[in-house]
């Protein structure tokens, strides 16, 4: 087997294991869906007369206006989720193992990106679906979604 | 070919040389006991050998290959199972072993077949999609041990594998290490325990404070410090004529109390029948005999000045079974 397809499959489990870790891990998923949604749940209920106001942007109701930035909530914190993640696998000696493994490094810090990107993604396709499920409607064609939907997967990696 | 060759090895952490030039060597198919207190640098130097920190003197060489220029090549053939068990507490026995069978490169169904073997070899089959979280310490050891063995690794490297484990789980963990050196597999094994050096090692190396202070085979180590001596307890007012009768028959050690005679001898269990006889000849009753050897803590206390076991033990019950304070993240 080639070193890359071998690189692969490490960044591959190491996602999976991320992925894996996060749901088991109620203090790791909650930042990431169940904070948000309440956000928007209560923000939407409190204010959603807010749209009447003179100068409101243009939408068809609040929901759709704080779609996006509940969104981005929860790709932040699933940056943030990441990275604490990281530094438990540092602290327990996790990471060592890793090291003592005959694998470049860049599959390592590849394996956790890849499982933190699967997780904004997974948040994106949530709020897509909570969104019109809530009576919001999408203004955006095909290709806007596909940007609504990878931005997320992206977003939460610098951090 | 030796498995491992050090020179000179040395780590420094600031201003603190924990470890200073260590000289040593391993041979292939070999269990090597690498004793020493805690702070000694054990785990400074393992943590060299297995290429997860660089050395800032001195070169090591693990199956041929360089530990700092061909680490790659050192860790595609060692296996490691560190002090601290580095098991994530949220996955399953199963998910670990295929995971680490994966970091090895081994293809998907080789990795899950050897996974069932691995698991099933050290007992945890049944516990095997449980999360480790919810282990005992002998089987999260047991589980490090079999993630160590999941490429067949030609150097086994074991920190401390059994501190803090009862004495079944430690003999269980002995058995594995002594059947693994059968198959081959060259152990390098960090211990405080002298025992365990004793029972699983073919060659120990003495550590304490940065220094190898003695190497050797267990028996040419203790046999470095003195003869066995056989403590014959007499009774009170025989020991004067025990000791008179014992002059001649090897060499007569500072008594420890009024009641018991200690003579040095040389060949050990079998200098006894000839040390009894003389004493029912001279109608003198032994209450009771026990033949002392000496101990690797002998051997410790002749090279160090100080005992290795009392100071672990005082140091447990401080509360400092912490990791080494050395033992620097990589």
């Amino acid at each position: 087997m080639s070193g890359l397809a071998t690189s692969a499959r490490v960044v591959r489990a190491l996602g999976a294991r991320s992925i894996r870790q996060t749901f088991r891990r109620p203090q790791l998923i909650s930042p990431i869906i169940v904070f948000p949604t309440l956000l928007l749940a209560i923000q939407t209920g409190g204010a959603g007369a807010g749209i009447e106001l003179p100068g409101f942007p243009p939408v068809q109701s609040f929901l759709q206006f704080m779609l996006a930035g509940s969104m981005m909530q929860a790709m932040m914190l699933a940056g943030n989720s990441g990275g604490i993640a990281f530094a438990v696998d540092i602290e327990m000696g996790f990471t060592d193992r890793l090291f003592a493994a005959p694998i470049p490094r860049f599959a390592i810090v590849l394996g956790r990106l890849a499982g933190t990107a699967a997780l904004g993604l997974f948040a994106a396709i949530w709020f897509f679906a909570i969104g019109p499920g809530s009576g919001s409607k999408s203004n955006t064609n095909d290709g806007g979604t596909t940007i609504n939907v990878e931005v997320p997967t992206i977003a939460p990696n610098p951090s | 070919m030796p498995a491992i060759v050090v020179e000179r090895l040395e780590r420094a952490f600031g201003d603190v040389l924990a470890v200073q030039g260590i000289d040593l060597q391993v041979d292939e198919g070999e269990i090597y006991g690498f004793l020493g207190p805690n702070g000694a640098g054990k785990t400074t130097t393992v943590r060299m050998l297995t290429t997860l920190l660089l050395p800032t003197g001195g070169r090591a060489e693990v199956a041929g290959c360089d530990v700092v220029r061909e680490a790659r090549q050192v860790r595609a053939s060692i296996g490691v199972a560190l002090q601290e068990a580095a098991l994530d507490p949220l996955m399953t026995g199963r998910e670990l072993i295929r995971l680490q069978a994966t970091l090895q490169g081994l293809p998907p169904a080789a990795g899950r077949k050897r996974a069932d073997d691995l698991l099933e070899r050290v007992d945890l089959a049944a516990a095997a999609d449980r999360r480790v979280g919810g282990y005992s310490g002998g089987m999260k050891r047991r589980l490090d041990l079999a993630a160590a063995l999941v490429h067949e690794p030609r150097v086994l490297f074991l920190d401390e594998p059994t501190t803090g484990l009862d004495p079944v789980s430690r003999k269980t963990i002995w058995e594995e290490v002594q059947a693994l050196n059968e198959d081959g597999t060259t152990v390098f094994l960090t211990t405080q325990y002298l025992e365990e050096a004793d029972q699983l090692a073919d060659n120990v190396g003495i550590i304490d404070s940065g220094r190898i202070v003695a190497e050797g085979t267990p028996e040419a180590l203790k046999g470095e410090v003195g003869h066995p001596h056989v403590e014959l307890l007499v009774g009170e007012g025989a020991v004067p004529e025990a000791e008179r009768v014992c002059q001649g028959l090897g060499k007569l050690l500072p008594p420890k109390d009024g009641k018991r005679v200690l003579l040095e001898v040389e060949h050990g269990a079998a200098d006894i029948p000839r040390v009894v006889r003389a004493l029912d000849e001279a109608g003198i009753v032994v209450e009771s005999l026990e033949l002392v050897r000496p101990t690797l803590d002998d051997v410790f206390v002749d090279k160090t000045g100080h005992h290795l076991e009392r100071e672990e033990g005082a140091r447990e019950g401080e509360g400092a079974d912490e990791p080494e304070a050395e033992a620097a993240p990589a």
